[in-house]
């Protein structure tokens, strides 16, 4: 089976710095793959060039084994491509209500009133949010915010959900929580997840593999087990040694 | 971002608004002559369609600039999830960006509304018979007509924008979404 999302030979540039240096990446069907690396390592810039914002200066963009942009050219625009985001800052539109940000993708790709409807309160049903429904962005807590943004994602029912670090601003006790939810609601549709992040932790909750990202390079990728076991740069292990993973494993 | 960055074309389409707007009105009058002056557009030439053209062609960059900046001010991850969401260009704008940015394009509206009526320089040179401005109303009655009249005319010019300011201030003041 073709990888859901594929990355061969990826090089960009800003100008003269380097920002993404021959990067190959696959993320299998159904898999949750998370993206680590340190801030500014090119992290979020892998996901824009996936969702079709920016084209790679050399190398391709596949989704599911289609060429969606290569050699500075987008050749599928970002609305044709059936990804959904959920970004760090969630960008929820808050002219719109819950069932009004869940329904504009629907709307969008022509999905009839009655099956949107459907979708939309099952969806809500599952995150726990089914009565707010009517309330905007700005009247909902942070962690059900956080809800709405991964259900906007999911109810979209879409080739992969790609995720910029959204847990980032979010405490530790809610941030457990959401992890939670995430995993569920990700494991039983079996949807494809690339999900962006610097924080262990996450990836340890979450993912069923890891990729390292270093300066715009991809150092590893594998299980936990595999970085553990043989950490292939000073980053990794560094990862692997920090106070973070030991407390992850002692948990 | 998605669409609003455009791409380099947008560049050459701000310049040329840009240098519509501070090139002397007298050139972009006579160059709009040249242009719409012909038997194929003699019906836009000939009414009041010609001073649209002309106030659309001078002041665009006014508005057109405020909305820019505007929306360059809120985040770019709202256009781009719609993007993402599957929305068209279209979607796009009137579900999102209108809705959100209806102040701005309010703004922007009544900021290039207030250049248009105040303009006297562009359309003189091809107000239709009969369709002139009121600005080149006054101005042509300034020299051989009524003083009460032009004095009237003046006040009508000034209740109209403030009547039109006015009218935008209350639609600015009405409460948004929380």
């Amino acid at each position: 089976m073709k990888p859901a999302i594929e990355l061969h030979d990826v090089t960009l540039r800003y100008g003269d710095s380097p920002v993404l240096e021959g990067l190959s990446l696959a993320v299998r069907q159904g898999e949750i793959l998370t993206l680590l690396g340190p801030s500014g390592c090119g992290k979020s810039t892998v996901l824009r060039l996936i969702l079709g914002f920016m084209a790679p200066a050399q190398g391709r963009v596949c989704l599911d084994g289609e060429v969606v942009s290569c050699d500075g050219r987008v050749l599928q625009p970002p609305e044709a491509r059936r990804l959904a985001v959920v970004f760090q800052d969630l960008a929820l539109w808050p002219h719109l209500t819950v069932q009004g940000n869940l329904a504009f993708g629907l709307e969008a790709r022509k999905i009839s009133a009655q099956e949107r409807n459907q979708r939309i309160m099952h969806m809500l049903g599952r995150v726990g949010l089914i009565d707010k429904a009517k309330r905007y962005p700005g009247e909902l807590s942070g962690g059900e915010r956080q809800r709405v943004a991964i259900a906007r994602a999911l109810v979209l029912e879409p080739r992969a959900v790609l995720m910029d670090e959204p847990l980032a601003n979010v405490d530790v006790a809610l941030k457990q929580e959401l992890l939670e939810l995430f995993r569920e609601v990700l494991r039983e549709r079996k949807v494809t997840t690339l999900y962006v992040s610097h924080d262990l932790s996450e990836a340890t909750a979450l993912s069923d593999c890891i990729a390292v990202l270093e300066a715009g390079r991809l150092v590893q990728q594998g299980s936990l087990d595999d970085l553990r076991s043989a950490p292939a740069s000073p980053f990794v292990q560094a990862l692997m040694n920090s106070a973070a993973w030991k407390n992850i494993q002692t948990e | 971002m998605a669409w609003p960055d455009g791409g380099p074309e947008r560049r050459y389409w701000t310049a040329l608004t840009v240098l519509a707007f501070v090139a002397p009105a007298v050139l972009l009058g006579i160059g709009l002559i040249a242009l719409w002056n012909r038997p194929a557009t003699a019906f836009v030439y000939g009414g009041v369609g010609m001073i649209v053209v002309g106030y659309i062609g001078r002041y665009a960059v006014v508005g057109l600039r405020t909305l820019t900046i505007i929306i360059a001010q809120s985040s770019p991850h709202l256009e781009e999830s719609a993007a993402a969401a599957g929305a068209g260009y279209l979607r796009w704008l009137t579900r999102i960006v209108a809705p959100l940015h209806w102040r701005g394009v309010l703004v922007a509206w009544l900021l290039a509304l207030v250049f248009c009526l105040r303009d006297f320089e562009t359309a003189v040179l091809f107000y239709p018979p009969g369709g002139e401005p009121l600005t080149v109303r006054i101005f042509t009655l300034e020299a051989n007509g009524p003083e009460a009249v032009v004095a009237a005319l003046a006040v009508v010019q000034t209740a109209v924008t403030a009547g039109a300011l006015a009218i935008g201030g209350v639609l600015l003041r009405r409460r948004s979404t929380p």
